[in-house]
């Protein structure tokens, strides 16, 4: 005997068409401009559903096939403006409107990571964001060096996250159990490229603070997005040995997702119970692993050229957390454990590649 | 120009999983007073009152041996709960009427709460039967070679009132059930019946089975709805972790509810 639970489907259409230019004023001021029209149409066959204040359903409208059951349009305007300081040198400034249709919710529990892309909806507006950003640009020695430095700031509108309580697995009226808010982004970009000789590579680091602000949600206050990283640190390096051998090397570092884990516990009725505060007060771990590729060209003057790579992805083979979750103590009677569950360690792969 | 590549990988490393049991510090919060409050039909009011502890560590139960606890009724009959031993607090004389609202008053250093229930009916049955269950798995298939049964309640829903009923059926041997069976009446059968089969459990002919029917009100009802999403040391995974609504307050964890019972056991021949 099967249940099925079949998740209604929803289609929509998203159009767009824009125009810009750019303009150079005088040898030291540019700036390119532009609007985006954005059209989205949600469109039947669909059911759009009324809620009461306990997620059930009070009024439904139906629509047939092609029909459209709800409408946005938005203008996005975006300008920037490029001020070279000498032939090394430049100073850049920009402001961007964009309207995003699609919404990624992200269940804030550890114990089961689960992501659902949910499209706008007449209950779901899109998302609405004005972003400005300041960048400072110098390249050295005679352009090997690339440095820039940017800052941004995002205000977001129509957030959108789970209330307390929703369902994330098979939720057929997920639209009633989502609340929408503000949000709000900022950082700072740090980027240094070297671009040729024997060694070259890039470092990029990227300070930030993503939050969301949703009445219902954490008491209405200030609240870490699920997907917000403060660090978030990429080392490439690439050395080439010879014209045929070279080796590769990538770090990444970043701080772990904020999620929600239990305060306390208590007993109710004889059963354990956890205890919750804030909304993604916590973080996972911090996520870091090294990947290396060493390559091996074949003789490159002939007609059929091949070539080997022999590559270990997190080369160290450490333990990254995919998800943590909560137990009894096997050991200790009456305590509490957190586990942790990473997926894999090192993975090496060796790689014949051919060119004809 | 073509080009294409083999890779071969170690799949054995790729998909070998690791488990380990790791250190989180969690934040400093200050400790959550937790009320478990019950009212029977003809009984005195009982109320277990704690704080939330650590949650890594065994720890005894904090208990709030100091509060002022006040039952009253609608009617302005009030009755004093009195600490027994262990936060456990008992009253004297005011006992559950059915078709009564109930107040209860937690007076505490930290503030006082108060939560309202009312005081329904006991379920009436109509009538109990049992029969094997449509679901049983083939025993090829991991199932039982015994045949399993299901036991059908009907209840006669009282329509003067909206009723919610807490359910429990089990067998002496039974473990603890890990969530609450709470059903509405939303949806009654002809002739105004209300009726759950044990679609989840199974039971075996010779058995004896016990079935508990409470009526609860509808914030107890939604409160044991809650309840079956966070039972457990940590998140379910099936919903956004949250504490359950109290009806003493938002700074209080647990809940004040009158309840009223009917117990019935059947043989299954």
């Amino acid at each position: 005997f099967n249940i099925e639970i079949v998740l209604p489907e929803k289609r929509a259409i998203e159009s767009a068409a824009y125009i810009s230019n750019e303009s150079v004023f005088t040898p030291w001021l540019s700036a390119e401009y532009g609007v985006r029209f954005s059209l989205f149409n949600q469109i039947g066959e669909g059911t759009h559903y009324e809620y009461n204040d306990l997620n059930e359903r009070i009024d439904s409208i139906k629509y047939e096939k092609g029909e459209i059951m709800t409408k946005y349009w938005n203008l996005e305007p975006r300008v920037s403006a490029n001020i070279r300081l000498s032939r090394n040198t430049s100073l850049k400034a920009s402001y961007n409107r964009m309207a995003q249709y699609l919404h990624l919710l992200s269940n804030s529990t550890s114990g089961q990571p689960t992501d659902t892309w949910v499209p706008s909806t007449t209950s779901i507006e899109p998302v609405l964001v004005d972003q400005l950003s300041f960048g400072f640009y110098r390249n050295f020695l005679d352009n090997q060096i690339e440095f820039s430095l940017e800052s941004y700031y995002k205000k977001i509108n129509n957030i959108i996250d789970y209330e307390d309580g929703a369902e994330v697995m098979f939720n057929q009226d997920v639209e009633a159990s989502i609340l929408a808010g503000e949000g709000r982004s900022y950082g700072l970009e740090f980027y240094l490229k070297k671009k040729y000789g024997k060694l070259n590579g890039w470092i990029s680091y990227t300070l930030s603070n993503t939050e969301n602000k949703i009445e219902g949600i954490n008491f209405g206050h200030w609240y870490p997005s699920s997907y917000d990283k403060t660090h978030d640190l990429a080392i490439v390096a690439n050395y080439e040995f010879t014209n045929r051998l070279s080796l590769s090397a990538t770090w990444i570092y970043y701080t772990g997702n904020a999620v929600t884990f239990p305060s306390g516990k208590y007993n109710y009725n004889g059963l354990p119970i956890a205890y919750y505060t804030e909304r993604n007060g916590y973080r996972m771990p911090d996520y870091h692993r090294l990947d290396l590729n060493l390559h091996l060209d074949g003789n490159k003057n002939r007609k059929v050229q091949s070539s080997w790579d022999l590559s270990a992805y997190n080369a160290y083979n450490r333990y990254n957390a995919y998800v943590i979750t909560f137990r009894q103590s096997e050991t200790i009677p009456g305590e509490t454990e957190a586990v942790k569950l990473a997926l894999f360690g090192i993975v090496p792969s060796l790689t014949w590649n051919i060119k004809f | 120009m073509k080009k294409f590549g083999i890779i071969v990988m170690f799949a054995g490393l790729l998909f070998y999983g690791c488990e380990e049991v790791i250190e989180i510090d969690l934040n400093s919060v200050n400790p959550m007073v937790v009320a478990e409050g019950n009212l029977m039909k003809d009984s005195v009011a009982q109320l277990n009152l704690s704080y939330t502890r650590d949650y890594f560590h065994k720890e005894d139960p904090v208990y709030i041996t100091d509060a002022t606890v006040i039952l009253s009724d609608e009617n302005g009959i009030t009755d004093q709960l009195i600490h027994v031993a262990n936060g456990f607090y008992r009253g004297s004389h005011l006992k559950g009427q059915v078709r009564t609202d109930y107040t209860l008053t937690i007076g505490l250093e930290e503030g006082e709460y108060s939560g309202e229930t009312r005081l329904l009916p006991e379920p009436d049955f109509f009538s109990i039967t049992w029969a094997p269950s449509i679901f049983q798995r083939p025993a090829h298939a991991g199932g039982s070679s015994d045949t399993v049964y299901n036991v059908t309640l009907t209840i006669q829903d009282d329509t003067t009132e909206v009723n919610h009923y807490l359910l429990n059926f089990y067998t002496p041997s039974s473990e603890p059930r890990g969530f609450y069976l709470a059903i509405d009446d939303k949806y009654p059968l002809p002739g105004n019946l209300l009726q759950f089969t044990t679609f989840m459990f199974e039971f075996y002919r010779g058995d004896t089975v016990g079935i508990t029917v409470q009526s609860i009100d509808e914030g107890a009802y939604w409160f044991f709805n809650q309840m079956n999403d966070v039972i457990g040391v940590g998140p379910s995974g099936f919903s956004t972790p949250y504490n359950p609504k109290s009806n003493l307050g938002e700074d209080v964890l647990g809940y004040f509810m009158a309840r009223s019972r009917k117990d019935t056991i059947v043989f299954l021949r």
